[in-house]
């Protein structure tokens, strides 16, 4: 794995998480935890959350504000992946291409 | 239908609701979060085990508990719209419902304001508020070596939060200086237990090696797809001199040059808004009991000018004593005897908030960062040079006007944060006559909602008068 | 001539200026008429209070459609339009470099209702026979046309001249355009007074005392405001239009898309709510959906979420997919409507240099651009292509 997409985050040893689950995105499976955001999922194992047609989109205000890190969720976009909840095979959906333009 | 609808589950709302209970209002607590407590008291998810809690977290879930007790909760739910009659519009995971309280408070909160400089869209770049959710709530480490660059008390709290987070904290890159905190410097003695707050924040930072610049600022972020580097220089630079930059290694950046208060919902309810020297932006006007200029509309805490989170709690009880004085619940003469202590707190602690923007201002110079093809709003990617056209070729002077010809806050966001960083860039490059207090008129749905959501209550006939209702599923 | 730019210096209050011809109003209407006499050769002054396209022109879809308009003179000077747009699309971006996205994506007009059948085809003879090309789509040639539309739709008329502008950068460049052949342009500037003589006229703003030969009020839903200043009392309704924008919808909408119904409820004078179907995409990506009317007051932009789920119910109807999609904007206009639903061009008969240009209701933008040639013609003393009798507010001046 190159530089640009080692992992953003990683978890902190302390706390006992949630059951652990697996999400689909984009076809690949990622391990995350429950009570886990669908931010901290993806960047766990990568150093972006989405891809528009012009850049990589990573986290930005992290608190719902900015909309910068939506996602498609079981085919619903507009997701704000900074504040979703992960749940057992949830299908998220990364690449924005046309769908961010309004 | 509730007494109090209250939308923001932060400290100012939830002191709300406590107090509501307490004079027996009928109240329903509405947040998009998925756990109440907001920035300031943001909560882990309950099941997670926690062996060492911290003392703000505790105070935060016992407030909390208190709450939920209290009032109804409704956690993961947006609110989508407001009108003059202070209708309210509810989205829950796609289920839209309309509700009609007699008294809203709106408790909506701030977030960082943002900035724009030449790779502040790369992953990697983010609000420092966003470094501080990751943290409480997340537990997750935001990155490996990070820079911490703003103004203000936040940075510490939030620098202190990542080292102990296990982050190398490399620098804190802080604009105030001594010299510029002077003039303020007799005022701030009188409240020494709050310095000794701030020094509190520091001390640790510099015994584990943080550096901390006074008088720094950002200059731009550079990578390959993601945050690589950090480049850093002093605020003020000779007139004619390039600024003298420094280069850090970093894969985290946050950004913390105070913030913005959320007003859409309040200027949709029609509250007169007036003009906040230490946010630099209009926000809800408010009287003695937090009463908006809109009837049966209160506001409390960030959202109508910054406090902290001891302000917010004070104004969020002072609301509900408002709204039960309101409904007349209780005599005015009650209201007066139970506002009174709460208001003689309240002014010694704004006393003291109003002199942090004096203390750590936000540098005028942030405006000299965006290069032409930086991108400003990063919904639609519109870059600093097609939003300049529209002043300097089209001749706009406020910001509805740059939406017009560039699309600046027709994403999804609505314009939140191009929203809140163009009109004081707009105003120092165009050199023209733009309107630093401008802003884009809020317009209902303030949430993006799901289309199949509303087609499913909007199948009605035109005989059907009246709209549908908040009993239809 | 010279310019104003934004960067000029501010003109001292009351300053004195004269002009041939003051326009009031920069919304699509006001920024044609102040092109086409800058065109002529006219010293044009054109006169805003707030800035171009904040109003009415700055809320609507820029249809360029012919179908939908109710009367004959509506519609032939909807063609005149049809073909100055085209002009108009090569014109301005080469003279100002603003794109106004033209785009000749014809329109497709479904007729769902069994009770809607009768009127199109009543509707199509007419406009073949004015020479407005269409051809009638079955069920096969519907579902090649636009594959995402739900697959009962069995029956629809395709008229591939129709086409759309951005109506915003449409008004951006006829200003532009305009400020290039030397009009001057006074935005944040209302106007206070007018007075009205047989040899000239003054018009008195917040900043400057402009006289001229002729006033054009091309102020829309607030024309009336305009001409009270002069004591005149003309009816022009506000009829409010709301569009809901949807993004993440994985659907393609290749042409407008319009319920026959749609016709409808732009003939007629229901003071109740009514909402018909108009879906269409954006060059942004983004899908627009219509179509509200609903009599108001000129100010009331205010969105209203009811009506939302309105047109957002009846959108699905017609592509089932844009269920998946969220509304991510919505807003509202003001629309011009005259008493008898015809637009208002030309002199006022007691006031003769006195020139209204209003009353477009929802084609403001599809006649917009023959609506400034037509006032140019008529300040000019110049004959045009379609007769001036039709428009003239006399006709609501008759005793």
């Amino acid at each position: 794995m190159d530089a640009s997409s080692s992992p953003q985050l990683d978890r902190l040893a302390g706390p006992r998480r949630g059951s652990a689950l697996t999400i689909d995105v984009d076809g690949e499976p990622i391990p995350c935890f429950a009570g886990e955001t669908i931010a901290v999922a993806i960047l766990t194992v990568r150093s972006w959350i989405s891809q528009d047609a012009v850049r990589r989109r990573g986290l930005y205000c992290g608190i719902g504000v900015c909309f910068e890190c939506v996602v498609a969720v079981e085919g619903v976009p507009g997701i704000r992946a900074c504040i979703t909840l992960v749940h057992e095979g949830m299908f998220v959906q990364t690449r924005l291409d046309a769908e961010i333009d309004a | 239908m509730p007494d109090l609808l209250i939308v923001g589950a932060g400290p100012a709302g939830l002191s709300a609701t406590n107090k509501a209970g307490q004079l027996g209002l009928d109240c329903v607590v509405v947040d998009e979060n998925t756990s109440a407590g907001g920035q300031y008291y943001r909560q882990p998810p309950v099941a997670w085990a926690n062996d060492r809690p911290s003392d703000r977290l505790l105070r935060g879930r016992a407030k909390i508990e208190r709450a939920t007790a209290a009032a109804t909760f409704r956690l993961g739910c947006a609110v989508y719209g407001i009108d003059a009659e202070h209708r309210i519009w509810l989205d829950q995971d796609g289920s839209v419902e309309r509700v009609e309280p007699a008294c809203v408070l709106l408790a909506t909160g701030a977030y960082d304001r943002p900035v724009a400089f030449p790779g502040w869209t790369l992953p990697g770049v983010m609000s420092a508020g966003s470094a501080q959710a990751l943290i409480k709530s997340q537990q997750v480490r935001p990155g490996a070596r990070a820079v911490v660059a703003g103004s203000g008390p936040f940075l510490y709290v939030v620098a202190l939060e990542l080292l102990h987070a296990g982050v190398h904290v490399i620098e804190v890159i802080e604009a105030a200086t001594v010299r510029s905190a002077l003039p303020f410097l007799p005022d701030s003695m009188r409240y020494p237990a709050r310095l000794a707050e701030l020094v509190g924040y520091a001390l640790p930072l510099l015994r584990a090696g943080v550096r901390i610049r006074r008088g720094a600022m950002i200059s731009s972020a550079g990578g390959d797809q993601r945050l690589e580097e950090v480049r850093v220089r002093p605020v003020r630079s000779g007139a004619n001199d390039p600024p003298l930059e420094r280069v850090i290694d970093a894969d985290l950046l946050c950004v913390g040059y105070g913030f913005a208060a959320s007003t859409e919902l309040a200027q949709l309810a029609g509250c007169t808004l007036a003009w906040d020297r230490g946010l630099q932006q209009n926000v809800p006007a408010y009287d003695e009991w937090q009463a908006t200029s809109a009837d049966g509309v209160f506001v409390a805490g960030e959202a109508s000018g910054l406090g902290g989170a001891p302000v917010a709690e004070c104004e969020g009880e002072l609301a509900a004593i408002g709204v039960a004085r309101h409904l007349g619940r209780i005599s005015d003469a009650g209201a007066q005897r139970m506002a009174e202590p709460i208001r003689s707190r309240l002014r010694r602690l704004r006393r003291f908030a109003s002199l942090l923007p004096r203390l750590f201002p936000a540098p005028p110079e942030l405006a000299e960062l965006a290069r032409p093809e930086t991108i400003v709003c990063r919904c639609q990617n519109v870059t600093f040079e097609r939003a300049l056209e529209a002043v300097t070729h089209a001749g706009a002077t406020t910001l509805n006007e740059v939406k017009t010809t560039t699309r600046c806050g027709m994403g999804w966001c609505q314009g939140r944060i191009c929203g809140g960083l163009l009109p004081s860039l707009l105003a120092q490059r165009a050199g023209t006559g733009f309107d630093p207090a401008s802003g884009f008129t809020a317009r209902n749905p303030v949430r993006p909602v799901q289309v199949s959501s509303l087609a499913a209550i909007g199948r009605v006939e035109p005989s059907d008068h009246g709209g549908p209702g908040p009993d239809h599923p | 001539m010279d310019t104003l730019s934004k960067s000029a210096p501010a003109c001292d209050p009351g300053q004195r200026l004269t002009a041939d011809v003051v326009v009031i109003g920069a919304g699509i209407i006001g920024a044609s008429c102040a092109f086409a006499l800058a065109r002529a050769g006219l010293a044009v002054h054109l006169v805003e209070r707030d800035a171009p396209a904040r109003g009415t022109s700055g809320a609507c879809e820029g249809n360029l459609v012919l179908w939908d308009r109710p009367t004959s003179a509506d519609l032939h000077l909807a063609m005149w339009s049809h073909q100055r747009w085209a002009e108009l699309a090569v014109e301005l971006p080469a003279q100002t470099g603003i794109d106004i996205e033209y785009d000749r994506k014809g329109s497709l007009m479904i007729v769902r209702d069994e009770g809607d059948v009768a009127a199109a085809q009543v509707k199509c003879a007419w406009l073949a026979a004015e020479g407005v090309p269409l051809e009638w789509l079955d069920q096969a040639g519907v579902h090649a046309a636009e594959p995402d539309l739900a697959p009962d739709i069995a029956l629809a008329v395709h008229f591939p001249a129709d086409a759309q502008i951005e109506p915003r950068l449409a008004t951006a460049a006829l200003v532009s355009a305009a400020r290039g052949l030397g009009a001057r342009i006074h935005n944040h500037e209302a106007v206070l007074s007018i007075e009205s003589s047989e040899a000239a006229t003054m018009v008195q703003t917040v900043r400057h005392r402009i006289t001229a030969s002729w006033v054009v009020v091309a102020a829309g839903v607030w024309t009336p405001d305009v001409l009270r200043m002069l004591g005149v009392d003309l009816q022009v309704s506000a009829r409010k239009g709301q569009i809901a924008i949807v993004a993440g919808a994985p659907i393609k909408v290749h042409h407008k898309v319009m319920e026959a119904s749609y016709m409808t409820t732009v003939a007629n004078d229901e003071t109740e709510l009514q909402v018909a179907a108009v879906v269409e995409a954006t060059r942004a990506g983004s899908i627009l959906m219509g179509s509200s009317r609903l009599l108001t007051h000129p100010n009331d932009r205010r969105v209203d979420l009811e009506v939302v789920n309105r047109i957002v119910a009846k959108g699905v109807s017609l592509f089932p997919g844009l269920a998946s999609g969220k509304v991510v904007r919505s807003y509202a206009g003001v629309r011009p409507l005259s008493p008898d639903h015809s637009p208002i061009i030309g002199p006022l008969p007691m006031a003769p240099r006195v020139v209204l240009a209003t009353g477009h209701e929802g084609g403001g933008v599809m006649m917009g651009a023959a609506t400034g040639d037509l006032v140019a013609c008529l300040i000019a003393g110049r004959a045009a292509p379609v007769p001036f009798e039709p428009y003239l507010p006399s006709r609501f001046f008759s005793h």
